[in-house]
Parts: C-alpha cells; structure tokens; sequence
C-alpha cells in the first residue's frame, strides 16, 4: 500500500469548481489593495533603485528572508518568533501549492502522481512541523504583545486580528487532517502527528456525521483563507510585500551619507514638505514598516521622553499617505489615533505640523539607531532631515539657537563667533611647532597627512587638549603632517544635519576646494562628524580622500611601533568605559580600533555600558542638537553618563570632541567630576606614551 | 492599455475562467480547470488593480464592518469552533469504549488547547474590534536616570 490520499477528499464537485471560480475575489482584493497603495508611492520622486541587482538580490535573502537583520543580539525572542511566523506561513503556502500542482498539472496532464510514498511522508511531517511552528509563532506574538510587553511595543486591533488570523487558520488546517484521518483511518497517520492523536479523539463518532463536519470546516477554512488573503493588502500584513520590496530597493550608499540636493542653486523646492517631495522609495519604505518598535529600543529621543519615536513619524507618514490614497486600511474601531494606526484623521493636512510635529523633527540627533535596529531597512533620519530641509530653507523655520550657528558659519567659517586666525592657536601649547599647509605649499613641500582638526578641536579649550594630544602622537610617530590652520573651514556637517543643505554645501564646496589646491590625498581627523563628511558625503560634489579616524591611526601607529606606551604608566589604570560615538560605530561600523588602543594601556580594565558597539546611545550632539536648547523630556548626555556611571568606571573615555563636550557638561551638571573623568583615546595614549624630547609648552 | 480596458479584460477573464472550470467539470474534462483558474486569477489581478488604479473606493463597506463587527465574529466564532466541539464529544464518547485510550487524551488536549486558543483570538479580536485603546508608550529606565531638561 503506497502512502497517499485523495485529495479534496470529501469534497463536492461544487466545492472543487468554488475554490477556483471564488479565487477572483481574494487576488482582486489584494490586487486592488496593492495598486492603491503603488499609485501612492507613484507620487514621489523619481530614485534609480534597479543598480546592483547582484547586491540587492543577496542582501535581501540574507538580511530578510534568513532574517539576518531579524534575529539579532537582543532580539533573539523577536527573531525566533518571527522565524516561526514567517517560515511556517511560508511553508504552508508551498504546501498548498504543491497539492495544486499535483492535481491540476502533474496528475491530469502527465499522469504523475509524485504525491505519495516517501515524498507524502516528508510532506505530510513537514507540514505539521510548518503548521506547529506557526502556531508556536503565533502563541510567542501573543505572550509578548499581551502579557510581558516591552516598552516600545504597542499593540493595535490589527496586530491581534491578524495573529488570531493565523491562529485559527493552522487550527482548521490540523481539524481538516484529524478529521479526515478519523474516516479513513490511514496506517501512516502517525507522520500527521499533531492531528493523527485528535483523528483518534473522533474515532467514536459516526462517520457520517464526521464527514459533514469536515465539509463545513473545509468550507470555512476555504473562506477564512480568502478573508486573510484579502485582508492582507489592508493591514500590515503587506509588510510581506513592501518590506522585502524596501530591503530591495534600500538605499546602498554608505550608511553615513546624506544625499546632496544636486543642482541646488537651480532647485524650486527643499525637502520634504509634501508627499509628492519623497522619493518612491522613502514612501514604500513608511509602508514597509511593521510597528515592531525596534527603532524605539535605543533611540536617545524614546529613551529621555521626548516626543520623537521613529517609528511614530513613519507611521504617521504611512497613515497620511493611506488617507491621502483613498486607502481603506488599519484599525477597526473608535478613538484611535490616526496616524499610529493608519485609519483616517483625512488628507487635508499640512505633513509639517498637520502629520508629523516639528517637536519631532527638531528633537532628532541623527544618532542613526532607528536605522541600525530596523528589520526592513527604513531610513528615518534622511526623513527628518529631508522635513528640516524644508522648514529651512523654504519657510525659515528653526530653533531659534540656530541663527548665530547659520550666520558664524557664513561669516567666519565656524559655528562660533571665532576669527579663522585663532584656528591654530591650540598648536602653541606644543613644544614642536605644527606647520600650516599654506607653509608647506610655499615652502615646495608636501605631507604625508593632513590634521584636520575641526571647528571643536581648534576653539573649544577642552577638545583643544584632545587634538594637542593627537598632534603630540602624530609627532612622536615621526609622520610628516600639517593643519589647514586659518584656511580650515568647517565641514558644513552640522548645517546639513540641521537642514541648512544650501550652507552645507557651500561650506563642503569651500573646504574641497582648499583641500584639492593642496593635492590633499589623506587625511586624519579625531573628529567622527568631520571624518564621516570628509569620507562619505565629499565624494558627492568631488572631493575623493582617503580619510582616517584618530581611533584607526592610533592602534596602527602602535602595531607599527613607531609610538610605544610605557609599561610602568599609570595614567590609564582603573576601570574605563567607552562610549562609541555614533557616527563612528553606527554610520561607519569602527567599534573595535578604539578598543585596541584602550586595551594596549597598562592596568587599564575596560568595562562596557550595557549599550555598546553598533547598539551605543547618543551622547545627544550630533545632528546640530548641541546647538539648540533640549527642552522636552529628559538630558540626553544625563542618561548616558549614567549608563557610564553604572559599569562602576572612573573613567569615560570618547573618541569625538561632540561626545566629550556632551559628557563634560553632564558631568558637571550632576557634579560627578570627582568619581568620573572624561577622556578621549588620543589624551590617555599620550598620557601613557614614552615621550622623547616632547612635551607641552 | 488603458485603465478601462484593463478593467474589462480583468471582468472577461474572471467570467471566461469561471465558465470554463463550469463546463470543463460539467463535461468531465479535468484539465481544462486548471486554465480557467489561470484567467480567474489573472482577471481577479487586472480587475482589482485597474479599479484600484482608478477610482475612489467606497467606505460603505468600510462603516458596514466597524458597525458589524461584533455580529461577524459571533456568528464566525460559532462556525469556527464547531469541528473543535464536535471532536471533544467524540473524544468524551470514545473514552468508556475504545482501547486506545491513551491516543484519545493526547487527542483531546490537543484539542482543548486549539478550542482555548481559537476562542482566545476571536475574543481579543472582538474586543479589539469594539474599541482599542491607545495605551501610553513607557520609556525606559534609563530616562528615569536622566535629570528633567525642562
């Protein structure tokens, strides 16, 4: 007896011809659902996302269907729940599928029946284990959403119809097998064997009886399943669609560029300030989120209560875009708010102030978390920037702290009120003079490495200790460098984040132009925001460098041995944590060099914060935030250093005068000066450095 | 092709699959369904996307479910748990007399546990679908660390 079975077994003819002639309703369900929302995001710009298919085809088996960015460090629960979702779900589909074929192809036109034997066994086990593991899936959502939570969960009507969706499907699915089996009693039910054991619970009722509650269950299978299909393009179940659609067509530039507005002089509109200003891949990208809040978990504007939640504002872009898109989706019910949920507040609003609060696009520190964490690739922080843009440059709407930053930079190349002249005064306090690339130029010379020192490190007394630091190791190391000094301008860095793209890019064009007249080919800089511009948005308008952080230079100095650290030094001893800066560890992925260097430092113990590497938490500076005025929730930099407090260090050591500027004004505001001390690398390896003929003035 | 015409290739696709699965089966001739269930698909796909392409849907059908709701999941609940019930009957007639007894209790706790569950998600559903309320989102402890900024 070969192991197989009949199928549709039990199912009338009307069932057979119904199943196929009722197919229309759920795929023109689904088709109308995708269409609106594809004639929504036909609204936006233009973007070219059809390069590097290679790339995009691997980056979206790995990343979303192996769940690479799923199950991660912290999220295993999350991952192994959705792995169960997601492949049960998927593997039941190909079992129907399978069981189509089979009957309407291989058997009427080939005369095959593969559907039997050993194959029938495999199926039959695979199917089970597909159909347990989606239940199992479904039972872990549950228990997360309803009885432990997390902070950055929130639960909508949605989310729980569509879990008991898949429930009560899988149920009927195993009922529709026991069933079945309690009829026709095969011997090699056992591979069924989450519903052979309820095929024997049946066994006692009559037969005929049992057959009538097989019809009736497969009819309401058969219907809940083209109910779900046709649900599916007005929940978020889409996310099957647009997320791998999102994590097709991301953006593969370096994570820490921010595209440049070309022809900018020639431009009509700035930014974002209407739908039809995103591009078609930034308003796929809002309907590909699936409200996991993943983007909350280390968000510094979340986590000190301010009203900015990543994934708000793409929600609230995404139940805009339905409003504005005649699109029926999301909650069902009453008193919902709009925007989270996507059911209709209207399209007559303003995206600005009307959708998303200028609280929250103000409150952002491009800390770049929200993108790190997020499963589908959502880029929120070129959204924000985008709507900062526009409130700049088209209505001159900003914090009003920003206006002396707007006018320095113009002025005086610098985000304070200070001459370009006193850019190099920092150089006094070093024994060795630090020569000037116009010096150098004069003189018929070059170098082998540009000091980019920075608006920080040149003005601030406390960062001025850093670069002087790094100047020292720079000359130690015997390398042929120079400073721009008084020609240096800064990068444009904070006006692009804070939306100023016009001065952002006249600063860059000014910059690149000093650097291109002096045949600059490499550059270091302590700098994370500087060496992020110079490396990943420079290329853009043509200045193409081989840029390095401090925090590289420095451990490959060390392994080179061209400086040595005195083993009997006890400047560095202690317990140290590091706090990663953002535009270091997130955009451009250093998180080990300055370990190495801290590591080589004698009695040093390094203790991380319990938010480390590429999951670090802002110090609250970037993104032009030290600019302006924290007004809402509670201090960024307070929250940190208590973080930093917690691991029980004496010391905070940094590596970017942003951080270090961030944390002395912490450390002072919580008078902790006397149990914690702020420092960067470059300050504990020259504190710890066999010195030869070198020391301060 | 023009949005009007792709709706009326998708409504002739859908109607010329349907007959064909009709009089294919009607006829005996097996084979011919599984092409009358490609044009159902194919039109049920250019139907839907044409209309939804084209024109400003109706919220009827969106005001009729929100006031329905409740109606729809009693009445869908009754329907859905029925196999459910019906197998813990048998199991409860099965257990004086059959010999594999043991079978029948992992059977039955099978089925308890799929019967809680079935009426689990229906209840949570219903009670979303009356009225779901935003809950406030907490941050986290290491807010409570911070000093207030304002």
């Amino acid at each position: 007896m070969i192991p197989t079975r009949e199928i549709l077994w039990n199912i009338s003819l009307a069932g057979r011809v119904a199943i196929y002639v009722l197919l229309a309703l759920p795929v023109g369900f689904l088709a109308y659902g995708l269409a609106r929302r594809i004639r929504t995001w036909q609204r936006g710009q233009p973007v070219h996302r059809f390069d590097h298919l290679g790339s995009r085809i691997w980056g979206t088996i790995t990343k979303s269907i192996l769940h690479g960015r799923i199950v991660r460090r912290g999220n295993i629960y999350g991952g192994v729940m959705h792995v169960n979702l997601f492949w049960g779900f998927v593997l039941l589909f190909i079992g129907t599928i399978i069981v189509m074929v089979q009957d309407d192809i291989a058997g009427p036109f080939f005369g095959i029946n593969f559907y039997s034997g050993n194959f029938y066994l495999g199926y039959k086990l695979v199917m089970n284990v597909a159909g347990l593991a989606l239940i199992v899936g479904v039972l872990m959502a549950f228990y997360k959403r309803l009885v432990t939570g997390s902070p950055w969960k929130e639960t909508s009507a949605d989310d729980l119809i569509l879990l008991g969706f898949l429930l009560v499907l899988c149920v009927q699915g195993f009922m529709l097998q026991a069933l079945r089996l309690s009829v026709t009693r095969d011997p090699w039910s056992a591979w069924s064997f989450v519903s052979s054991p309820m095929a024997f619970t049946l066994r006692s009722a009559p037969s005929p009886w049992v057959k009538v509650i097989h019809q009736a269950t497969w009819w309401s299978h058969f219907g809940l399943t083209f109910v779900f299909l046709a649900y599916v393009a007005y929940s978020k179940m889409i996310h099957g669609f647009t997320s791998l659609a999102n994590v097709f067509f991301r953006r593969l530039a370096p994570k820490g560029r921010l595209d440049s507005i070309a022809n900018i002089d020639e431009a009509e509109t700035f930014g974002l300030g209407k739908l039809e200003d995103f591009s078609w891949q930034q308003l796929l990208s809002a309907d590909a989120c699936m409200h996991c809040g993943r983007c909350l978990e280390f968000c510094p504007t979340f986590n000190t209560g301010k009203p900015l939640h990543p994934r708000d504002v793409i929600l609230e872009i995404a139940g805009f875009m339905a409003d504005s898109g005649d699109i029926f989706s999301g909650e069902v019910g009453e008193g919902q708010n709009s925007a989270r949920f996507r059911s209709g507040a209207g399209p007559d609003r303003e995206l600005i102030g009307g959708v998303v609060s200028q609280a929250e696009i103000w409150d952002c520190t491009t800390c770049g978390a929200c993108m790190e964490m997020c499963p589908v690739a959502i880029e929120h922080v070129p959204i924000l920037v985008g709507m900062r843009q526009n409130l700049v440059l088209e209505r001159s709407e900003f914090p009003r702290e920003v206006t002396p930053v707007f006018t320095n930079l113009e002025r005086v190349g610098s985000p304070w009120q200070y001459p370009p002249a006193q850019r190099a005064d920092w150089t006094k306090k070093l024994d060795q003079p630090v020569r000037e690339m116009a010096d150098v130029a004069a003189a018929g010379e070059e170098v082998e490495i540009l000091f980019f020192v920075g608006c920080l490190g040149s003005f601030d007394p406390r960062n001025q200790r850093t670069v002087a630091a790094l100047a020292r190791i720079l000359q130690a190391a015997s390398i042929n460098f120079a400073i721009l000094g008084k020609e240096e301008t800064c990068n444009g860095d904070p006006a692009k984040r804070i939306g100023n793209e016009y001065l952002a890019q006249m600063m860059a064009q000014q910059t690149i132009e000093t650097l291109n007249a002096y045949s600059i080919k490499k550059i270091v800089t302590a700098c994370p925001h500087c060496f992020n511009t110079i490396k990943n948005e420079y290329p853009q308008l043509g200045g193409h460098y081989d840029v390095i952080h401090h925090s590289e230079l420095i451990p490959q100095l060390l392994k080179e041995g061209r400086i040595r650290i005195d083993p009997h030094s006890d400047f560095a001893a202690g317990e140290v944590t590091f706090h990663d800066p953002c535009y270091l560890a997130r955009y451009n992925g250093i998180t080990e060099d300055p370990r190495e260097v801290l590591q080589q430092l004698p009695g040093l113990q390094l203790k991380e914060m319990r938010r480390s590497h590429k999951h670090t938490f802002c110090c609250g500076g970037g993104g032009g935030r030290m600019f302006m005025e924290e007004t809402r929730g509670t201090r960024i930099n307070r929250t940190r250093l208590a973080e930093a407090q917690e691991t029980g260090a004496g010391t905070l050591a940094a590596a970017c005068p942003f951080c270090m500027t961030m944390f002395d004004d912490a450390v002072q505001g919580a008078e902790a000066g006397d149990s914690m001390r702020v420092l960067d690398i470059a300050e504990m390896v020259v504190g710890a450095m066999i010195v030869e003929g070198i020391g301060d003035g | 092709m023009n949005k009007r015409t792709a709706e009326a290739t998708g409504a002739a696709g859908i109607i010329a699959g349907i007959a064909l699965i009709v009089l294919a089966d009607a006829a005996g001739v097996s084979k011919a369904r599984v092409f009358g269930a490609v044009l159902v698909v194919l039109g049920g796909a250019t139907l839907g996307s044409g209309i939804g392409f084209e024109r400003v849907p109706e919220d009827s059908f969106t005001r009729l479910i929100q006031q329905r709701g409740l109606v729809f999941s009693v009445v869908a609940t009754l329907i859905l748990v029925l196999p459910v019930v019906i197998a813990l009957g048998s199991a409860a007639a099965g257990l004086g007399a059959s010999s594999s007894r043991a079978w029948i209790l992992v059977g039955l706790l099978i089925a308890l546990l799929m019967l809680a569950g079935v009426l689990f998600c229906l209840f949570i559903a219903v009670r979303s679908m009356i009225g779901a309320v935003r809950r406030p989102l907490e941050t986290s402890e290491a807010s409570r660390l911070g000093e207030e900024a304002t």
